[in-house]
């Protein structure tokens, strides 16, 4: 079951949300949001504080976000998914989700839309593996990236060259979905498969993106071995487990 | 009274009374000593009967029946180890939606009055040109 696309609107008709999860980012949160207003008409940057000590509110608000605050750090899984809820309240007709770090060129936000009405998918991720790129990971990096790229097509039954992209486009139906269901941790891998499991159509795009402009990776190497274990565990829980319920969306 | 009783019915009421004074002090909710009671009644009750401890460690195959009652315990605090895991989990769990929910909410009372402070500057600029 797969539902229908979200309008036949055009993609600069949309009313789009950007969700921007951001935790002591107040270097290049501001160049983020600016970048965001200046490129893309219809969209609206809600940066989502999780909990910074510095001045990330700040410089995003003077950037011209709207910025959300939790008022502890919660984790990506948390601060992104209080930005679905946001654009679920207020009805927005996609969200995107893209990283403050400034990772993620807002030109490509517009691929993304496209692709989602043109395709009528209801989640669309960019992917930075499809076609000609020029991104480049450390081989292990890599490694990790083939293995899940590999468990996450053979559960689905779909191909998903790039499971770990930040960047990312929800309709309706899935910002209904995330709402109330998002993954905590490490949440890119499992949002997929969850997707898939709601019974939502997906599509991956090519997209180009850069080196981070500020800040670090929150995956370390250290953190590499647990990521993989905790991820690999999730993936494979959140297949067996029961179907996710989703709300029917007008 | 042999003595393995004496001590396990001393263990038995001192965990009784000192669930009991948490309950008064309101340190502890009923729902959640609820578990201990029953584990010390049962452990003291076990202690004292040897008996029934016996039977019990016959049923199990356990030759020497303290052991019997060293299994109880151990599977008594499995069982409130796992009680006490889930309800952290149910509090995290709680503790971020709530978080979430003040996040969002804060932001729309920030949008609401930033729009009042908005329209309050040009009434009061409406009403300097008159």
């Amino acid at each position: 079951m797969t539902a229908a696309a979200t309008s036949p609107k055009s993609a600069d008709q949309l009313r789009v949300a950007i969700i921007v999860p951001a935790y002591e980012e107040e270097r290049a949160v501001g160049d983020v949001v600016r970048l965001i207003t200046e490129n893309l008409a219809n969209a609206t940057p809600i940066v989502i504080n999780d909990g910074s000590r510095d001045r990330t509110a700040d410089v995003a608000r003077a950037a011209g976000a709207r910025v959300a605050t939790l008022p502890f750090n919660s984790g990506i899984g948390a601060a992104v998914q209080t930005g679905f809820q946001i654009a679920h309240d207020e009805g927005f007709d996609v969200a995107v989700q893209v990283d403050g770090d400034g990772q993620h060129p807002p030109a490509e936000v517009r691929k993304l839309l496209q692709a989602m009405v043109d395709t009528g998918a209801n989640y669309v991720i960019g992917s930075r593996f499809l076609d000609d790129n020029d991104y480049r990971a450390s081989f292990a990096r890599r490694g990790g990236i083939r293995i899940f790229s590999r468990l996450v097509s053979g559960l689905i039954r779909q191909r998903v060259t790039d499971t770990t992209s930040g960047l990312r486009a929800a309709d309706r139906h899935t910002i209904a979905l995330f709402a109330e269901h998002y993954p905590h941790d490490y949440p890119e891998v499992e949002a997929i498969v969850l997707v898939r499991r709601a019974g939502l159509a997906i599509q991956e795009v090519p997209v180009q993106m850069q080196e981070r402009q500020a800040g670090r990776s929150s995956i370390t190497p250290l953190r590499s071995a647990y990521y993989m274990i905790k991820v690999g565990l999730a993936v494979l829980i959140q297949f067996m487990g029961r179907k996710p319920r989703r709300r029917e969306v007008s | 009274m042999t003595r393995l009783a004496l001590i396990g019915l001393c263990a038995a009421v001192i965990v009784v009374v000192g669930v009991l004074t948490m309950i008064r002090t309101r340190r502890l909710q009923e729902r959640h000593a609820l578990i201990w009671l029953i584990g010390a009644i049962v452990l003291g009750t076990l202690a004292a009967s040897e008996a029934l401890l016996g039977w019990i460690a016959d049923l199990l195959t356990i030759r020497y029946p303290p052991s019997a009652l060293f299994l109880i315990v151990v599977a008594f605090l499995g069982v409130a180890l796992i009680d006490c895991v889930i309800t952290i989990s149910r509090l995290t769990d709680r503790n971020r939606t709530l978080a979430q929910r003040l996040a969002i909410v804060e932001e729309r009372v920030a949008q609401i009055e930033a729009r009042e402070a908005e329209g309050r500057t040009t009434e009061s600029r409406a009403e300097g040109t008159t």
